[in-house]
């Protein structure tokens, strides 16, 4: 099986309820993004700039936890956080109103 | 031949500076409403079996065995796992990929009522899959891929 290793000095978000909706990049991922623009020139492209902005702010706010979620323009939209809830979102809203959302664990 | 290429995906360690790579897919899933959920894998080579925390695909509401397999136990690093394992299938597209359904064979594990006490991800591992969709590595960096690319092709 897959082996991942986690972190624990790693920034995370650590609020008393899950954030729903576009997440607010922290600054502390602003950081690491301008560092591997520089470091990883010149095939950090725009696409790959977002695409790892959006992957270090899922995992500060969310590592490990199972989300329901959509990658926007804007950044990512978390619309779902939890079994129950994303129970309650399979259950309530149609896959063809929301065929963008992904569900795992990032 | 159907192909698609995805990016290998990068983690940079905050306490040592080491940059950790993975390969994740995302997959539409057939429910037993014979709609299509999505969900993300990792792509796992180490991984005999597809595996899927039984809770989510209950959530998820996709066809799953009632009973698990007596005396099928999950091997952990570090010592034998225990809990249960549904032997069942996963019907999947690959999207941007093409159309196909693909039957993949798919170990639900752990209690289907109970959130999981460790977070497994979903793996897709290499039985039923490489059969029918052959995946490379390649860690060329190319503009848009720093750390490389997967390549996918239907067989």
């Amino acid at each position: 099986m897959a082996l991942e290793f986690r972190d624990l000095t790693a920034p995370r978000w650590n609020g008393t309820s899950p954030p729903h909706g576009l997440l607010p990049v922290p600054p502390e991922v602003e950081q690491v993004v301008a560092r591997e623009k520089v470091r990883l020139q010149p095939f950090m492209d725009q696409a790959a700039e977002q695409r790892t902005r959006d992957d270090l702010t899922l995992q500060y706010y969310f590592e490990d936890t199972l989300i329901a979620y959509r990658r926007t323009p804007q950044g990512v939209e978390v619309v779902a956080v939890g079994l129950d809830e994303i129970g309650e979102l399979v259950k309530k809203i149609p896959p063809e109103q929301r065929p963008d959302v992904v569900i795992g664990r990032p | 031949m159907p192909s698609l290429k995805l990016p290998i995906l990068g983690k940079t360690l905050w306490l040592t500076g080491d940059v950790l790579l993975r390969a994740e897919l995302t997959l539409l899933l057939r429910t037993n409403q014979q709609t299509w959920e999505s969900a993300f894998f990792r792509v796992d080579p180490g991984t005999e079996m597809t595996t899927m925390p039984a809770s989510d695909a209950k959530k998820l509401d996709l066809p799953m065995p009632q009973n698990p397999v007596p005396g099928l136990v999950m091997n952990l690093p570090g010592g034998q796992g225990t809990g249960e394992v549904r032997a069942g299938i996963i019907r999947a597209q690959v999207p941007g990929l093409d159309n196909t359904e693909h039957i993949f064979p798919c170990y639900f594990v752990g209690d289907p009522n109970q959130v999981p006490p460790t977070t497994p991800k979903n793996l897709l591992g290499l039985s039923g899959v490489v059969d029918k969709i052959r995946i490379t590595f390649d860690g060329t960096a190319v503009p848009g891929c720093p750390y490389g690319q997967m390549l996918l092709e239907k067989i």
